[in-house]
């Protein structure tokens, strides 16, 4: 637009200098030559003219007679040539048709002045005064006239080309007026539209230009932000996104360098391009950092040592990977204050560290203590700090730094060491023993207080005493020193380092039994020797008790079995020497009934009837007697089919069976080793109990099985008899014992026994579940291999 | 004048010995009542009212006077007094218990002579003399 403007304003200038060009040019080159000429052409005719007159009345005055010649001759004609030429270019044609009338007009008149110059041509011609007379009368009749009315013509030629020339100058004025128009407009407009165009690009370039300016500067700041400009689709739009871009580029990188110091490790980055040196530096920082930091955590975890510091004025401490681990914080919910610090320390220690925190922060010196905490996870530890103060240039305390290290384990190795100290010191007063210590040449250095009881002896009495000169008997004392002499040679002594009983005096000169430990031990190169010494008097005495009261048991061991084997053979022998006297009576009061039944009083009857039943139950008690002492007198054991066993003892008691309706189930018994009568008294005992205790008013039931245990089999008789009360679960298998009259139920109380003594000769045991009212269930093992 | 007890009682699980004792005693005319349990559960049952003997006092009288036997089945001798002795004191009364026994084992004599409860112990069989010298002693006859 600016340019068409100059390009028609140009166009407008160009015209009308090139018009004022030509009107000047014609003004100069036609316009004034020609005003110039016509005038020339007037003074010729007035030359000519008064030429002319001199002529006629001046005689002698040759000059003016040559003048008018030349006149004639060469002036006009010039003039002539030049006004045609001028006149030939003149914008109006009839002012050049005047002209041509003029050149007529004054040719004419030359003609006449000619032929006064004829007339008057030589000196003497002017004494003839007709040719004077005529020639004068030619001059004031035709020659002044014509000229007058010839420069009357001419004038107005003149005057109208003067007119032109006028207009031509008035032409050339308004020319120039309107150029000057026209630069004004130019110039108005170009600086109207310099404004507009300043203002225009203040706002569209200069603002966001300013903007990167001030973005940029940010950036030379450390200022990382973006231009907030809309971006436009124009050079400055790519500038703002290119500079964006670059700002983005940098805050990532920025972001990447603040993980890092964040010392997190592990976020992605990847360099801007192949050429970004800033962050492949960067990565090739984190690593080494990450590398360090790794060396540095793993370095700290083996010393358990950690490092923190407090932003004091912002209360923001940071901690070391180690420190939260002593600590037992989790880093993620660590809330970085230092209360939440403050609260793990152990209360008994929380004065004491506040007082050293106070202390540090007033006076700036480093401080080192150590104090308790407990961790996060309840642990109680032990920690050593050293702390150190960060301040300003005002003297403010603006951060603390410093170390942590877990001493727990050294605190507990310290503990245990005075423990352990005190240990021996309490092991030394408790101690059973009398210390004695003596040095190389046997003198005592050490005599303590238990040495003191027992031998009688004062420790003064006897520090630096040799030892053979006082608790050593005579007949020891030279032993004694061949042997000091031999460890000092050889470092080797028979009797050091274990414990040995040998006899010693005390200060009444008694000899009594002691045990002794040495123990030698080196002190600044020299050796002594530890004596821990016990009076072992009361347990020799103790000891050779013991060994009577062995043989006692022994013997009495002995005595037994003796007596137990006679109480055999005597339950035996007085059961069987019994049966012969009772048979008698039995006999003979059978006698008596059969005799005298009915023929006494009834008092008499029953009273026979008691005797007949006291004798047949005697007979019963001796039977089962001698059964029960002939148990386990044959020893001879062999594989035992239970079924076969068991069919025996049911065929055997098929009438009680029968009679009772009793029904018994029997599941597949095993083989067993062991002694096949006895096995089956103990059948038969258990199965005549569950017939024999059954409940009056319903069918007996029994159940018998055997199940396989580790390495016996357990026997179960089962029935749903009377029961037992629990209390006479163990009752029931003492020999004799019984739980019901003998109304109730017959019995001799022997049944029960025996199947406990069968049971346990073949290494079982035998026990009852029972419920009164419901049944009982008898159950005892036999061991796969009895013997 | 010779003053009847009110009752006697017999605790034995034998048949013939109870049939012995009770002719000897109705043959002293001694007591109204003669009341004989065949176990000590029984005893106990009779002297508390419970079970087979739940009745008012009229009929099962409270014995002045207890032959007890040792060897029983179920609850013997021993444990019957254990029994006794965790009685109320109105059923306890005031009886007179002499201990009965077949046992020639001289352990159960001291072993009786140490517990309160027990006024004598004499051996079986119940005879005449012994319920003389019983009645003599503690019943002022």
């Amino acid at each position: 637009m600016l340019v068409l403007l100059f390009v028609v304003n140009g166009i407008a200038s160009l015209i009308t200098l090139n018009n004022n060009r030509k009107v000047s040019e014609h003004i100069s080159k036609i316009t004034d030559p020609s005003l110039q000429s016509l005038e020339d052409f007037g003074d010729l005719l007035t030359a000519s003219k008064m030429y002319t007159t001199n002529w006629v009345f001046l005689r002698s005055n040759q000059d003016d007679k040559d003048a008018l010649k030349r006149l004639h001759n060469i002036d006009y004609p010039k003039l002539k040539v030049k006004l045609n030429l001028l006149s030939g270019k003149w914008d109006h044609k009839q002012m050049a048709d005047s002209l041509q009338k003029i050149y007529t007009g004054f040719e004419q008149l030359l003609v006449v002045e000619k032929g006064v110059m004829s007339s008057l041509q030589k000196f003497e011609d002017y004494n003839d005064p007709v040719a004077k007379f005529e020639s004068e009368r030619i001059i004031e009749d035709e020659v002044l006239p014509h000229t007058s009315r010839l420069m009357n013509s001419l004038s107005g030629i003149i005057s109208y080309e003067q007119n032109i020339r006028n207009q031509k100058n008035k032409d050339l004025e308004e020319y120039s007026m309107r150029l000057r128009m026209l630069i004004s407009i130019l110039a108005i407009t170009i600086i109207f539209l310099g404004t507009f165009l300043s203002l225009y690009m203040a706002r569209v370039i200069v603002s966001p230009i300013n903007k990167i300016r001030d973005m940029v500067n940010d950036l030379g700041k450390g200022i990382i932000r973006k231009v907030n400009h809309k971006v436009s689709n124009d050079e400055i739009g790519k500038m703002v996104r290119s500079v964006n871009n670059l700002s983005e580029k940098l805050q990532a990188t920025a972001t990447f360098a603040t993980e890092i110091g964040n010392r997190n490790f592990n976020s992605y980055f990847e360099p801007l391009s192949a050429e970004d040196t800033l962050g492949k530096a960067l990565i090739a920082m984190r690593n080494n950092i990450k590398s360090s930091y790794q060396k540095l955590n793993e370095a700290q975890h083996i010393a358990k040592l950690g490092s923190w510091e407090r932003d004091v004025k912002n209360d923001h401490v940071s901690l070391s990977d180690e420190l939260f681990c002593i600590f037992d914080i989790d880093p993620v919910s660590f809330d970085s204050s230092f209360q939440s610090i403050l609260q793990l320390i152990h209360p008994e220690d929380i004065k004491n560290f506040q007082a050293i925190g106070r202390k540090y922060m007033q006076d700036h010196l480093p401080a080192t203590y150590e104090c308790r905490i407990i961790s996060a996870k309840g642990v109680t530890k032990n920690i050593s700090v050293q702390s150190k103060v960060v301040i300003d240039a005002h003297g403010e305390v603006i951060k603390t730094i410093g170390i942590v290290q877990d001493i727990t384990e050294r605190k507990k190795g310290e503990l245990a060491l005075s423990e352990s100290q005190k240990q021996i010191q309490t092991i030394f007063n408790a101690a059973l023993d009398a210390i004695v210590i003596i040095d190389e040449e046997g003198k005592i250095v050490k005599w303590d207080s238990k040495a003191e009881i027992l031998f009688g002896w004062k420790q003064e009495e006897q520090l630096g005493m040799l030892l053979t000169e006082t608790i050593i008997p005579q007949q020891y004392r030279e032993a004694h020193r061949r042997g000091m002499k031999l460890f000092l040679k050889t470092g080797e002594g028979p009797i050091l380092s274990k414990t040995i009983e040998v006899r010693a005096i005390n200060k009444n000169n008694d000899e009594f039994d002691i045990s002794l430990s040495i123990s030698p031990s080196l002190i600044d190169g020299k050796h002594q020797f530890i004596g821990f010494i016990r009076d072992i008097t009361s347990r020799k005495k103790a000891e050779a008790k013991l060994r009577k009261s062995e043989a006692d048991l022994e013997r009495n061991n002995r005595e037994l079995i003796q007596k137990n084997r006679d109480l055999e053979q005597f339950a035996f022998a007085a059961s069987h020497d019994l049966q012969e006297p009772l048979r008698t009576i039995s006999d003979f009061v059978g006698l008596l009934r059969q005799q005298y039944q009915g023929k006494l009083d009834e008092k008499a009857d029953k009273c026979l009837a008691f005797i007949i039943q006291s004798s047949d139950r005697m007979k019963i008690f001796i039977r089962d007697l001698l059964q029960y002492s002939r148990i386990g007198s044959d020893n001879t054991n062999e594989q035992v089919n239970c079924m076969v066993i068991l069919d025996e003892v049911l065929a055997d008691l098929g009438k009680a069976i029968e009679e009772t309706n009793a029904d018994i189930k029997a599941d597949p018994l095993p083989f067993i080793s062991g002694h096949p009568a006895e096995i089956k008294q103990l059948f038969q005992n258990l199965i005549v109990n569950a017939i024999k205790f059954r409940k009056k008013d319903s069918i007996p039931k029994i159940k018998i099985s055997a199940q396989k245990k580790d390495n016996y089999w357990q026997f179960t008789f089962a029935d749903n008899g009377i029961g037992i009360e629990e209390q006479y679960n163990e009752k029931i298998f003492v020999i004799f014992q019984r739980l019901h009259t003998r109304s109730e139920y017959q019995g001799s109380g022997i049944g029960l026994s025996n199947c406990k003594k069968i049971v346990e000769l073949h290494n079982g045991k035998i026990w009852v579940d029972s419920k009164p009212g419901e049944g009982s269930t008898f159950q005892f093992t036999i061991q796969q291999n009895s013997n | 004048m010779k003053q009847k007890l009110n009752c006697i009682m017999l605790i034995d699980d034998d048949e013939p010995t109870n049939f012995v004792s009770t002719i000897y005693i109705e043959e002293a005319q001694c007591t109204n009542h003669l009341q004989i349990t065949d176990s000590g559960q029984k005893a106990l049952n009779y002297l508390t009212n419970s079970e087979e003997f739940t009745c008012d006092n009229s009929r099962y009288p409270c014995p002045e006077l207890i032959f007890l036997d040792i060897n029983m089945p179920a609850m013997d001798g021993w444990e019957f007094l254990d029994q006794y002795k965790q009685l109320r004191k109105e059923q306890q009364g005031k009886i007179i218990i002499i201990m009965l026994t077949t046992s020639l084992n001289p352990d159960d004599s001291i072993k009786a002579g140490k517990m309160p409860e027990i006024s004598g112990f004499a051996i079986k069989p119940l005879t005449a003399e012994l319920i003389d010298k019983v009645l003599k002693e503690h019943f002022d006859w």
